[in-house]
């Protein structure tokens, strides 16, 4: 493992993409900061137990 | 008497800060005398109930429920109010920025981003996570509720490719300047922090900016990273990081109590293939034994503040003894300090912290308890010492407001103060009550005026005091700088006009707490506090 990934990160500004709360991406674009927000909700519940019910029988 | 109504919105999700927002502006409406509109969680529920919120539609609701409470007035148009609430709720406020449904697209468009903010709840946070590492993002997960072994699981996966996973229950970090989360604005510097702790990383920061330092970078590695479980594995990769970061030449580490043997291994680590020089707060932790060689390299403290005099002192002896100067109780705040003193009643014995960051709790609750003993709290040093009921007080109490029981399904108190806001005024109904400690966090995340929105509920406080011929003492320490948004000069005017005292550290404002409580404006114990918290090892 090296750490020359991280160190690109560190040398310039962050390009950032923020998921979840809004108020997150509002407060790094007033820094200036280049960024895209991805709305984000829960998948409905059944659809997700479904999904587990599938993984555990396939 | 106002009329209460629930509108419940089935298998609506809305962010815990956008509904706070909706609150405010049907607060504004006329006919509407108070609004509490929150997802449908155990939580929520309870203090609906608590506050006159609930009725029966509002208790069917389930977690994935949206709740809108409202207290109305005579004068109240439904129909007008149910139309803006269906408007403020089906138009998500994302004017001026550039919003994407799907993380795929979004990423598919803009291949120049490296580093991704994750605040969703924790239980779906590892396939997210997971599809940004494979992508070659490095991540900031703001999450908690976030499975242990998912931890684990993400970060041995990040290690491996050589990414950064800061958190989960990152609160803050600081890349190349620019404030992630909750973090304030300092100025860029030599020091690099580690931290397992948010307001530990936003504290030393602050600090080291007001003492004339600055931060190179600030890594949050996540509450739990120390532990056993994790192994301190974003600890160790963020030394790598830092030892081979041009900008860093001293390096901070910041947390809670380690896992023992894991805190062994960060030492062991650092001893051996570190060449830059350390600085460690493992707040409540013991003081390791290192070997000659090792301890030229490695300063070990008790507190943040104590971490930012050794940053100092490595930096520059001369700037150590300024620094000593700057954050230290002075002639002004000693004078307070009598004064509040004086005005105590004899049954005004007790101490109440209030805090929003956790690690400011934790480590008022170690100095305290070396200076009054045992206190008790929702997250206490010892299990013995854990509050029954964590919404009542009991003796000396310190509560860690930003704890599960008071924010599932909840913005974090720094920005939804309404919670801190009852309980200061619950706290001065109790005869025996002598001080209240406040932390007030700036910077960007936080709220946008913190010491205004708690002028009336200090205010409040005072005035039901005096009715009972009491003086109730109100202590603050406000986490900012110059360059933070909320301006920190004004946010110290409106406390200090209330009579608040401002202390300069965390640290020190647990100090004055023991004094005030203990009756001691002499330096007997500023003496302890110095030689025990504010040394290097």
């Amino acid at each position: 493992m090296g750490v020359e990934k991280a160190l690109d990160l560190l040398r310039g500004k962050p390009r950032l993409v923020s998921i979840g709360l809004e108020h997150f991406s509002r407060e790094l674009a007033r820094q200036g900061v280049r960024v895209i927000h991805v709305s984000w909700r829960p998948r409905e519940r059944l659809e997700k137990d479904l999904e587990e019910i599938l993984s555990k029988i396939m | 008497m106002p009329r209460v109504i629930n509108i419940v919105k089935k298998g609506l999700y809305r962010d815990s800060v956008y509904l706070l927002h909706i609150g405010e502006e049907l607060r504004k409406v006329s006919g509407v005398i108070d609004a509490f509109i929150a997802m449908g969680t155990r939580l929520n529920k309870d203090l609906m109930l608590r506050e006159g919120f609930l009725t029966s539609e509002g208790e069917d609701a389930g977690e994935n429920d949206l709740i809108v409470a409202l207290k109305l007035g005579d004068n109240a148009d439904i129909d007008h109010i149910s139309r803006l609430v269906e408007e403020l709720l089906t138009q998500p406020g994302a004017r001026g920025l550039e919003v994407y449904e799907d993380l795929d697209l979004a990423l598919n468009i803009n291949r120049d981003i490296n580093l991704a903010l994750v605040s969703i709840p924790g239980r779906y946070a590892r396939e997210v996570v997971m599809k940004l590492l494979e992508r070659g993002v490095h991540v900031h997960l703001f999450s908690d509720h976030v499975p242990i072994e998912d931890e684990v699981a993400m970060k041995r996966y990040a290690y491996e490719k050589g990414l950064l996973l800061m958190g989960p229950e990152a609160g803050t970090s600081i890349i190349g300047g620019v404030a992630i989360a909750f973090a304030n604005a300092v100025r860029r510097g030599s020091v690099g922090v580690i931290s397992a702790s948010g307001t530990g990383l936003q504290e030393v920061s602050v600090l080291l900016h007001r003492i004339g330092l600055g931060v190179s970078h600030g890594i949050g590695v996540g509450g739990r990273d120390l532990s056993r479980e994790v192994g301190g594995l974003m600890t160790l990769f963020s030394i790598d990081v830092f030892e081979n970061d041009p900008g860093t030449s001293i390096v901070t580490i910041i947390s809670k109590p380690p896992s023992r043997e894991i805190q062994r291994m960060i030492f062991d680590y650092i001893a051996s293939r570190g060449r830059k020089s350390y600085v460690t707060c493992l707040v409540g932790g013991e003081i390791e034994t290192l070997d000659p060689e090792a301890s030229k390299r490695i300063v070990q403290t008790r507190t943040l503040h104590a971490a930012v005099l050794e940053a100092a002192r490595i930096t520059d002896p001369s700037l150590y003894s300024e620094a000593q100067k700057i954050l230290s109780i002075d002639g002004k705040i000693l004078k307070a300090i009598e004064d509040a003193i004086a005005g105590l009643r004899e049954e005004q014995r007790y101490i109440r912290g209030l805090f929003t960051g956790g690690t400011f709790a934790y480590e008022a609750m170690v100095i305290l308890s070396r200076f009054v003993g045992d206190i008790w709290s929702n997250s206490p040093l010892r299990d013995d010492l854990r509050l029954r009921d964590p919404w009542k007080s009991y003796g000396n109490t310190v509560i860690d407001l930003g704890g599960e029981e008071f924010t599932e399904g909840r913005a974090h108190p720094m920005i939804d103060p309404s919670i801190r806001l009852k309980r200061i005024v619950d706290e001065a109904r109790d005869p025996e009550v002598a001080v209240i400690m406040l932390d007030f966090v700036l910077g960007y995340g936080a709220h946008r005026d913190p010491a205004g929105v708690h002028v009336d509920a200090i205010k409040r406080a005072m005035e039901i005091a005096r009715e009972n011929g009491r003086r109730i003492v109100f202590l603050a320490h406000v986490v900012g700088t110059d360059q933070d948004p909320q301006d920190l000069a004004s946010q110290e005017r409106v406390l200090r006009e209330l009579g608040v005292i401002i202390l300069p550290t965390n640290a020190t404002m647990a100090l004055a707490a023991a004094m005030i409580s203990l009756r001691r404006s002499d330096t007997g114990l500023i003496d302890i506090f110095s030689r025990e918290f504010l040394r290097g090892f």
